[in-house]
């Protein structure tokens, strides 16, 4: 029997493939975007694990806050291994009239343990570019920094306390990821100059870090070496990090990446899945008369399907194989056309598993989306296939088939989400997506209701349009689900998109601060705002300026008890990660909405108190009357909660997860902070006064930052839509496979018409308005599904302001009813090509 | 006064082995109120006919008047103008729209005709071939002869000048078959319609007012 059926697939196929493009094309397309997916994150990760040694700058790395190693940490590092030091601050770099601030940071001779940098314009090894010569200590500095203070090699500029010679400019940092300064400035000095400048006291505003490259000789690992680091430096305050937490962030990262791409993969395989289903069931129309012929030779039901479904399960094979082939060779292609625009390190190999996984996740949607009409055409008696399948003739699906679809759809959804890298988030996301497919299943449904419903109010070609697409045969079951999956997909992006590029380019430089000062000198603050007030800012105003204590400190101790990181919550892990910036406030900020609790009196000078940020206290498991300790100064403080505190990080305050009570470390007096709003003129003018008074100083301009976050933003939207846009090109395949079928189905109702006396335009014009009313209806309500999944991602995830991109909406909407109207055209002029009597002669 | 005239009409169609001469210099006129039967082997040329007189094939040499009006240099439009609701075709396959049910298979060819009364006309003219019970059912819910007769239904409610029937029995039994040529005769009578009745059965041929036999594209 199986020889048989094998014999009769053969020689059915032999006769071509003709009309099964979209079949092929629809699977071929979602297996291409999953294996992508797969193959391009996994290029990724390995080139992350690769370089992620060179990241870290050693086998393992030390970090201190605002103070560099004492003498016994340092000895401790020397015994176990070759040390470089570095530390990291912000300063203001002034040269031929600009100041702006700039990332500074400064090495010592050991620098760096592993890799090189990447060195132009200048001096060719950092030795000589760093080195004192006639008095004057050299820099390497982005080429941003070049550019933005309009400077070349030989140029002095003052970076902070220190004036230094320019002497080559650093394109890539033996330790970094893409282009130096890609964010702003950034300039790499030797150590001894901020030492020589006394900028390195300890309670400055500074970050000093220790890389390590073990001993070849030592008797310790690097775990070990970690273990005994955190166990003897315990109360140091010293953060030690490993090669693979060097890249785990960008790994989590990818990960994430990974899981929204293979739900486009498998969104993609759903919107096609109606193309399978469409080509099936033409497929299956035309070898109707086949299977007939069988049954009326006596072959049985089972010979038939597995003569069909060897056809069907080959021609999938084959769509899926050639998908994920093609998503094979994607990091390659990723790599020659991009390849300088993505800062990631990528490291090509043929990985067998992501392709698998795109293969089995394509053959169990062409299962899901064949399996019903390969059943309803298999089971139908040999008079019924004789006159033609119809809706109104619908066979009962066999059993067999009657459950192989929906477990193929279970397992495509079960596997999907299984082999994806976040379950649950690749779960959810694949629901909404089914979710979203059966209500466009519902939208067809009443499209044709109302077609029906409408066909009898209007006449001629128009009665006829109604009547077709209310009618067996309507196009709304086809096109409806699958365009308009494509395009809710579209929309969404579009949305999220549009509000976040308004978020950075409208909403956020007119609520955030224009300018961010630090490193205001604890006993200068007075003149500061002197200062400020003299330009014209209302420094009384809290909606104009505030300023504060910064401090910055790391979380320790809850209720008594040690941070075990693993039992915060993930979005708030940031909170007990690192140093934090802290501050002291009387009184309670103006925005503050305390969720819980009380503040305390502006007077108040007791133990001291609290107030979380509720989303970080919720995170830590902190209520009001629990105690938070934290490291601050090198003194280990501890507070009880008062009161929790609802932030609004993009808006203009006091934005930090913890203001503490004052008192207790007024004593200490640590700098300021402050923000301000002003104008562009004013802005220049603080910055040129602040140069002039009180050069320590930094001054942050947001404006510059907000330029860059849009430009990034822009070009990571190019990505995303590419990547969304996979599911609107099987729509669009779908679309086009519904062109051909109805074109090849209204030829003899055209040719009808035609005798009729009906015009050419007026039958181009039912099948444009055919196709345009599926279109817009599955583009209204696209856009609606779209919109309303945008809103929780914009408003909860990005926590951006909402607002409706209508432009953007209308321009999806009108291109969709556009290109079903012009498709549906052109499908009318190919139905009206030849002559009708032809036709006619043709299916009688 | 003639209703179709053709003078000299030759017909050659391509095919996958070259060209085939289909009609070979055939010429012939019918009066209005005539009935003509054309009768002939299959292949003979007799479908081509009918549908170079209706306009909707193209001679490839030769002249035909429709209804008054010569066919030739008109537009594909200009000639689907002229049959609007004057000139109707009864196919061997009944062609009826599958999306319509049987009224607005009637209905549609009305409107576009741009007849009034539609309703009206469409339903007296169903009920005239006796479907009156059926006119909500879609084609495919009918049998072959209700197909046909809907499409006989379909050709007859505009009243028209010339009607053409292409094998309209052959798809059917000998009950449903007599039933239809029926309906087509007495249209013809009451309404002094032309009918054009391609047919390979000689009882329905002789009930016709002339009958011309066709063999190798031409007439005998």
């Amino acid at each position: 029997m199986n020889g048989l059926a094998f014999q009769i697939a053969r020689r059915e196929l032999s006769g071509g493939t003709k009309g099964f493009w979209i079949y092929l094309a629809c699977l071929a397309l979602g297996a291409f975007a999953i294996a992508a997916a797969g193959t391009v994150t996994d290029s990724f990760n390995r080139g992350l694990v690769a370089q992620q040694r060179t990241l870290l700058g050693g086998d393992i790395r030390f970090t201190f806050a605002q103070r560099r190693a004492t003498v016994e940490e340092r000895q401790w590092m020397d015994e176990r291994g070759t040390v470089s030091e570095r530390v990291s601050l912000n300063v203001m770099g002034e040269a031929l009239g600009k100041r702006r601030q700039v990332d500074l940071r400064a090495v010592d001779d050991q620098h760096p343990l592993i890799g090189a940098p990447i060195l132009s314009l200048g001096a060719t090894s950092l030795d000589t570019a760093l080195e004192k010569k006639n008095g004057v200590w050299g820099a390497a500095v982005s080429a941003s920094t070049l550019e933005h203070f309009d400077l070349s090699i030989g140029d002095e500029i003052t970076l902070g306390p220190l004036n230094v010679e320019i002497r080559t400019r650093l394109d890539r940092s033996a330790d970094g990821l893409g282009t130096e300064g890609t964010f702003g400035p950034s300039a790499l000095v030797r150590i001894e100059a901020l030492i020589e400048a006394g900028r390195l006291s300890n309670g400055q505003l500074f970050r000093a870090s220790y890389r390590m490259v073990r001993a070849p000789a030592s008797e310790n690992s690097i775990d070990e070496i970690s273990t005994a680091a955190q166990e003897s430096w315990a109360d140091a305050g010293m953060r030690v990090r490993l090669p693979a937490d060097a890249v785990d962030g960008l790994q989590n990262l990818l990960a994430m990446l990974n899981s929204f791409l293979s739900v486009i993969g498998v969104a993609a395989l759903v919107a096609g899945g109606v193309g399978v289903a469409q080509a099936t069931s033409s497929f299956l129309e035309t070898r109707i008369a086949s299977i007939a012929a069988f049954k009326a030779l006596g072959a049985d039901i089972g010979l038939i399907r597995a003569s069909y479904a060897l056809q069907l399960g080959g021609l999938a094979a084959l769509g899926a194989m050639t998908g994920a082939l093609l998503g094979a060779a994607a990091p390659l292609a990723l790599q020659v056309f991009a390849g300088d625009r993505i800062p990631l390190p990528q490291i090509l190999s043929f990985d067998l598993l992501p392709l698998a996984r795109a293969f089995l996740l394509s053959i169990l949607s062409a299962i899901l989306f064949a399996a019903p009409s390969l059943g309803r055409a298999v089971a139908s008696s040999p008079s019924l296939l004789f006159r033609r399948l119809s809706a109104d003739q619908v066979t009962p699906m066999p059993r067999l088939e009657k459950f192989l679809a929906p477990i193929a759809g279970i397992s495509l959804f079960a596997f999907a989400a299984i082999s994806s890298t976040r379950p649950m988030v690749t779960l959810m996301l694949l629901v909404g997506a089914a979710i979203a497919y059966f209500l466009f299943l519902g939208v067809a449904v009443l499209i044709r209701r109302t077609a029906k419903a409408l066909s009898g109010r209007f006449s001629g070609i128009q009665r006829l349009a109604f009547s077709n697409l209310g009618g067996p045969g309507s196009l709304a079951p086809t096109v409806a689900p699958a365009l308009g999956l494509g395009l809710a997909l579209l929309t969404l992006v579009a949305v999220v998109q549009q509000n976040i590029l308004k978020q950075v380019q409208e909403t956020a430089p007119a609520n955030v601060p224009s300018l961010v000062f630090s490193q205001i000198p604890g006993d200068g603050f007075e003149k500061f705002d002197l200062i400020l007030a003299s330009t014209g800012i209302d420094i009384n105003d809290p909606d104009i300026f505030r300023r504060a204590p910064q401090m910055l400190g790391r979380v320790i101790s809850l209720n008594g008890s040690e941070i075990v990181e693993e039992e915060v919550a993930e979005s708030e892990r940031w909170v007990v990660q690192g140093e934090i910036g802290l501050t002291y406030l009387a009184a309670k900020p103006p925005e503050a909405e305390l969720t819980k609790g009380r503040w305390w009196a502006e007077d108040y000078r007791g133990p001291l108190l609290a107030s979380v940020e509720h989303e970080a206290a919720k995170g830590l498991g902190l209520d009001v009357g629990d105690s938070i300790g934290f490291r601050i100064f090198g003194r280990e403080v501890v507070a009880e909660v008062a009161s929790l505190r609802r932030v609004d990080w993009g808006g203009f305050g006091a934005n930090t997860a913890v203001i503490l009570s004052p008192g207790t470390l007024e004593a200490a007096r640590p700098s300021h902070f402050a923000i301000a709003k002003a104008s562009r003129a004013k802005e220049e003018t603080i910055i040129a006064l602040l140069g002039e008074q009180l050069p320590d100083v930094v001054v942050f301009q947001t404006s510059a930052f907000l330029a860059i976050a849009a430009r990034l933003l822009g070009d990571i939207s190019i990505a995303i839509n590419a990547a969304a846009g996979i599911v609107t090109v099987a729509g669009l395949l779908v679309l086009m496979g519904a062109f051909a079928s109805i074109t090849r189905k209204r030829r003899g109702e055209a040719a009808l018409l035609k005798t009729f006396g009906a015009s050419k335009a007026s039958i181009l014009g039912l099948y444009a308005s055919e196709f345009a009313i599926v279109g817009a209806s599955a583009a209204f309500i696209g856009s609606v599904i779209g919109v309303g999944a945008a809103w929780p991602v914009v408003v909860n995830v990005f926590e951006a302001e909402w607002h409706i991109p209508w432009m953007t909406i209308g321009i999806v909407f009108g291109t969709a009813i556009f290109a079903a109207g012009i498709g549906g055209a052109i499908s009318g002029f190919f139905a009206l090509s030849p002559p009708p009597a032809r036709v006619l002669r043709e299916s009688k | 006064m003639q209703a179709i005239s053709l003078n000299e009409i030759y017909l050659t169609l391509s095919s996958a082995s070259g060209p085939v001469e289909i009609l070979k210099g055939v010429s012939f006129a019918a009066e209005k109120g005539e009935t003509i039967a054309i009768v002939g082997p299959s292949g003979s040329g007799k479908s081509s006919l009918i549908s170079v007189a209706a306009g909707l094939e193209r001679a490839t040499s030769g002249s035909v008047t429709l209804l008054g009006e010569s066919l030739s240099g008109k537009s594909e439009d200009d000639l689907a103008r002229l049959r609007r609701g004057r000139v109707s075709l009864v196919f061997q396959s009944f062609h009826l729209l599958p999306t319509m049910n049987a009224l607005d298979n009637v209905r549609a060819a009305l409107e576009i005709a741009g007849l009034g009364a539609v309703q009206e006309k469409a339903e007296k003219s169903l009920s005239s071939v006796g479907l009156s019970d059926r006119i909500d059912h879609f084609p495919g819910q009918l049998s072959g002869g209700e197909q046909q007769r809907v499409a006989v239904a379909r050709a007859i409610a505009s009243d028209p000048d010339v009607i053409f029937a292409d094998e309209p029995t052959g798809n059917l039994d000998t009950t449903s078959g007599a039933a239809v040529a029926d309906l087509l005769f007495k249209m013809s009578k009451e309404k002094g319609a032309t009918l054009i009745i391609v047919t390979h059965d000689i009882e329905l041929a002789k009930r016709a007012d002339r009958i011309l036999e066709m063999r190798d594209g031409r007439f005998q």
